[in-house]
């Protein structure tokens, strides 16, 4: 008997001060998994990738997709690009295909809709993808910090510039 | 290498409906959350309970739920009405006859399954 073949699973992680924000897409635009956990104190970088290594092991992801943070990448603090490198290692020990990108492209992909700043990527993304709207953040007051929520935007922005990359068209 | 684990779409609806994992629980009946938790991280199935309060609940059937789940059901129960279909061929009698009718539909809802678009 044949076997339904299973679609195809993408993980986009995204590091953020306190945390990060996880996506899992299978297919274009139906999230079937997502969050921002909050990993604070002393050991946060070891406590993180545990948390990746059980995502990792639980979905079993055709593909992660983190940003690029090298140096031709996006510049981030060292704690994070650190990470980020820890991610990519961790995900190649088992065999998941990794894809980068840096901020200059994904805003380059949301240009094409209009959108230039994060508030306004993760009300296009939410706009998309309905299961996401309950979790865009209000706008950010300039003396506010920002939303973990907005890491899973964050997130799913880098998903659809790899969908974009690989498709060649838009998501939807 | 990475061994496949099978998929289920509860922490999706949980999430897409802004429930907590206790709210969940609460709704469908449970007392505490951690059934909740081992059914997202898929360390344990199901019960027929659950599947069924989730359907009442996100009106959605469990076989959409939880369609790895489903799939497997789905195998061993075509498997064996093919060989039963098998071995009741040849048999004149009323009874066979209404058999087969069923194994020929039930054959003929899996192959229609296999070809639906995946939505």
């Amino acid at each position: 008997m044949k076997a339904r073949k299973r679609p195809t699973l993408i993980l986009a992680i995204y590091f953020q001060t306190s945390g990060f924000g996880f996506v899992l897409l299978e297919y274009q635009l139906s999230p079937v998994d997502w969050g921002a956990p909050e990993v604070r104190g002393h050991d946060r970088a070891k406590r993180c990738l545990r948390q990746i290594d059980s995502l990792l092991t639980l979905h079993t992801p055709d593909v992660l997709v983190l940003q690029d943070t090298t140096r031709r990448g996006t510049h981030r603090a060292p704690r994070i690009e650190a990470l980020n490198h820890q991610t990519l290692q961790l995900a190649k020990q088992r065999g998941v295909p990794v894809r980068t990108y840096s901020r200059p492209q994904v805003r380059e992909y949301f240009e094409e809709f209009g959108a230039t700043t994060k508030q306004r990527i993760a009300e296009i993304v939410a706009q998309h993808t309905p299961a996401l709207a309950l979790y865009v953040p209000p706008p950010r007051k300039p003396w506010k910090s920002e939303d973990a929520r907005m890491g899973i935007f964050e997130a799913a922005a880098l998903a659809w510039t790899y969908l974009r990359s690989s498709a060649g068209a838009p998501p939807f | 290498m990475n061994v496949r684990r099978p998929i289920n779409y509860l922490r999706s609806y949980r999430l897409r409906w802004g429930l907590s994992q206790k709210e969940l629980a609460y709704l469908l009946g449970w007392d505490r959350p951690d059934i909740i938790s081992r059914i997202e991280r898929k360390q344990r199935s199901p019960t027929l309970q659950l599947a069924m309060a989730c359907y009442i609940l996100f009106d959605t059937p469990s076989a959409e739920l939880f369609p790895d789940i489903s799939a497997g059901i789905e195998q061993v129960v075509m498997a064996r009405v093919q060989e039963m279909y098998e071995t009741i061929q040849g048999d004149p009698s009323r009874r066979t006859k209404k058999k087969i009718e069923l194994f020929e539909d039930a054959i003929a809802r899996a192959d229609q399954r296999k070809r639906a678009p995946i939505t």
